[in-house]
Parts: C-alpha cells; structure tokens; sequence
C-alpha cells in the first residue's frame, strides 16, 4: 500500500483559499463586506468579491464592471489593471493559479473524491447517505431563513438533487462529454433571445445562459425537444410584438423553423462541433463580454456558482444588516439551482467547471503554451502508462502535449509518474 | 527562443497594462454583493 501524503498544490489550494478569503473581522464587526483598499486589487482567481470574507477584487467581476460602465470616456471602460495582471500572472505560470489558489478548484477536487459507483461499494452508500442529510439540513435551514415551505425546499431543491445523487451512485463516475454543439449553443441563445423580446431582458439572458450551456453539451437534437415546445408555448403569451393578432403563434412558428434549420444545416449539415473545453471561450466572450457590456451588468457574476457559494448563501443565511433576505428572488433559486448542479458535475467529473465554464481558466490557458513555467516530457523514458492521466484534475493525458490548454500546471503527474519522464521546467 | 520572447514580450505587455491601470487610477471596481442575492 502507498504512503499516502497531501499533495503540494492542494496545500496551496488551502492557503490561497484562507488568505483570499481571511477578512473574519466581517463576522465579529457585522459587516457585510471588507471595502478597503484591498478591494481594488485584482487577486489572480475566480474568488467573488461579494463574499462576507473575501479580501481582494474577483478580476472576472471587474472586468464586467469596467466593460459595462456608460458614460465614461473609452480608456475608462478598459480593465487595464485587470488584464495587467492576466497578463503577467498568464506569462509566467500559465493556468498554475487555477491548480495551486483558486478555492473553487479546491472544491471541486474535493468533491470528485466522493466515491460513487459499483466500485466504491459501502463508501459510496455512506457518502450517499451523509449528503442526503445534509441536503435535508440545507432544506431545513431554507425553511427556517427564508421562509421557504418546507415541502417547496423538498420538491425543488433536495428531490432533484438527490435524484441525480442515487443516479451517479449507481452509474459511477463519467468523462466529461468530449464535444459540444454549436447548434445547441445556438438554440439555447436563440430562446433567450425570444423571451428577451416577449417578456423580460433579465430572465432571457438567464434562460439564454443556462438553455446554451446544457444544449451545447446535450446537442441540438435533445436540446430541439425541450427548446422548441417551451418556446412555441411562452412565445404565445407575453408582450405583443407588432406582428398582428396573432404575433405569438407567428413567432412560435418562425422559432420553431429557425430551431429546426440550426438543427439541419449545423448539427446535421456542417457537423459543427468544438471540443467540450472550448465552452469556456464562448462563456468568455459571450457572457462575461457581450452581455455585461450590452446590459452593463455582471451576468456572469449574476449566475456564478462560486459566487453563490461564497457570497449569495452565506449573506442570506447571515443577514447581517436584517433586509438580505426580503431581497431573494427567483434568480436567487436559479442560482442556488446551478451551484446545486455544478456541486453534483463536480462529483461525477473532475473540475466540470474550469473545465467547460470558467472565463478566467479560458484566459489562462491561452498562455499555456507560452508560460515561463511549464512540463518538459522525456518520451524516451515515457511507456504511457496512464498514471498521470489517473491523477490529473483535468482529466488530461500528459504524455500527448504536455503543456496543452487545460493543464493546470498542479504537478501531480511530475510526482506520481513512475519513471520520472515528466520535469518541471522554465 | 520563440517561446521565451513571447513570454517576454507578454510580461512587457502586462507590466505596462498594470502601470497605466495604475497611472489611470483604474483599479479594480467592485459592485459589492448585489449580483448574488
């Protein structure tokens, strides 16, 4: 039996997880946030800025901000700082600060090491049963704060929940889907564009952010069954557009050809796919660019799991100016239910997130291959064995290009290799 | 070589992006915790 030991990134991960988030006089003053000077530096990960303890500034929430403000001379709406430090901290080290700092690497290593499938046997079920109680603990707490029904919490939150639960224990752990469809990204923005158009900015940038995400993984095809019913039927009701009396069935109708002609001309015509990792750029320039810019808003921040986890939950649950909790809304649920999501992914796939979402992980590793630092594979000595492949967080195969995109420079290949075919290098 | 100057040029790039920022008094801006509830 191996020596067991803590690997060096993950006592980074903990450091960097304690010292960007130390600002404990929060609790003892009852402050809702740290807003000294601090604040106004970027740190180098995903880290929001919202959270009762959080120290520095998150860089992807900053640069929403600066791109989104109005009325501000052009340079003013450039994150110089920002860049400046993606920039240096990119050319020196690559994507090492999403293995060695950022707290929601952390929480997802953390989560795939729960044991799920025929494999983990007693443990798994053990598992299972200490996350069902304390999903029925988190029900109990939102009933308690938030006034929640108690059967609502059951219904919406801890049944959905533990349903993907017993089916993961059962199936085990899974790969991340090798590719994603830009037909269903295209599907999923065009029903966000819909109900923009029908309803409500807010929530069709909402469903267009979540219907891109999951009909992009899911493909055009499956995505075409949930999309164009939902559409056909919200395009019914909703604020009139000038296209007569009968504008919703005729918007229906033109959504449901415009979903179907993505569906034949790009899933089935061009076969146009990107591999999964790609998501993120679109996440980037989509989401964190685009829309922040258009509607001045974080919306990446608006949706972000680590910020919900971090920030949304705790404030809420704390309240420490009493007012907090009158101000939950749906969108409030809808981010609770993606972290909820994403917490599940985590335990079923390494690092779901950095891997296909994270905007910063995407900006990262287009420095991969340029960085100071970086892995230098002797393939003379290398049998690819697929050890390091085995304790990667990324899933990665090292003895293939060893400074690709979505290595996390973590190391742990370098050390559990067997026959040493793996250096650090500068 | 390649590599190491455009690691060069790229640490040129960031630490003047960083300075200007700096000079321009554009720091990091913070919404504080409104997007998250």
């Amino acid at each position: 039996m191996t020596k067991r030991r803590i690997a060096p990134h993950r006592i980074g991960q903990i450091i960097g997880t304690v010292i960007l988030n130390g600002y404990i006089l929060a609790y003892l003053q009852n402050k809702i946030l740290y807003s000294g000077f601090l604040k106004s530096v970027p740190e180098p990960v995903l880290n929001c800025y919202g959270g009762p303890l959080s120290v520095f500034a998150c860089p992807l929430g900053s640069f929403q901000q600066i791109i989104g403000m109005k009325g501000v001379a052009w340079w003013q709406n450039v994150p110089w700082v920002v860049l400046g430090v993606f920039f240096i901290v990119g050319a020196f080290t690559g994507r090492a600060a999403c293995g060695w700092i950022c707290p929601f690497g952390l929480w997802q290593d953390l989560l795939f090491k729960i044991k799920t499938g025929p494999r983990a046997r007693l443990k798994r079920w053990l598992s299972f049963g200490i996350i069902a109680l304390i999903g029925l603990l988190a029900v109990s707490l939102l009933t308690i704060f938030l006034k929640i029904v108690f059967w609502k919490g059951l219904l919406f939150g801890w049944v959905p929940f533990m349903t993907l639960m017993i089916y993961s224990t059962i199936r085990g752990k899974t790969e991340l889907p090798a590719r994603f469809s830009i037909g269903g990204l295209l599907l999923g923005l065009l029903l966000g564009i819909l109900i923009i158009l029908k309803y409500e900015v807010n929530i069709g940038i909402a469903t267009g952010v979540v219907g891109m995400t999951l009909f992009s993984l899911l493909g055009a095809g499956p995505g075409l069954f949930i999309a164009v019913p939902a559409g056909f039927i919200l395009s019914l009701f909703g604020k009139p557009l000038a296209l007569g009396p009968f504008a919703g069935t005729e918007i229906g109708m033109l959504f449901t050809l415009m979903a179907l002609l993505i569906f034949i001309l790009l899933e089935r015509g061009l076969k146009l796919y990107l591999p999964a990792t790609g998501l993120k750029y679109a996440f980037l320039i989509l989401v964190a660019g685009i829309t922040a810019y258009l509607t001045a808003e974080p919306w990446f921040c608006k949706l972000c799991p680590q910020g919900t986890l971090e920030a949304g939950i705790p404030l809420v649950l704390w309240d420490p100016v009493q007012g907090l909790r009158a101000l939950v809304g749906w969108l409030f649920y809808l981010k609770v239910a993606i972290l909820l999501f994403v917490l599940w992914s985590s335990i079923m796939v390494k690092r779901p997130f950095c891997r296909t979402v994270c905007p910063i992980g995407a900006v990262y590793a287009l420095f991969n291959k340029a960085s100071l630092l970086r892995l230098k594979l002797d393939s003379a000595v290398c049998d690819r064995c697929g050890r390091c492949r085995r304790v990667c967080p990324t899933d990665i195969e090292p003895y293939n290009d060893p400074n690709q995109a979505e290595c996390i420079r973590c190391f742990e290949c370098v050390w559990h290799c067997p026959h040493q075919a793996l250096k650090i290098t500068i | 070589m390649k590599r190491k100057l455009l690691f060069i040029i790229l640490t040129v790039l960031g630490t003047g992006l960083l300075i200007l920022g700096i000079k321009l008094g554009m720091l990091a801006v913070i919404h504080g915790f409104a997007s998250q509830i």
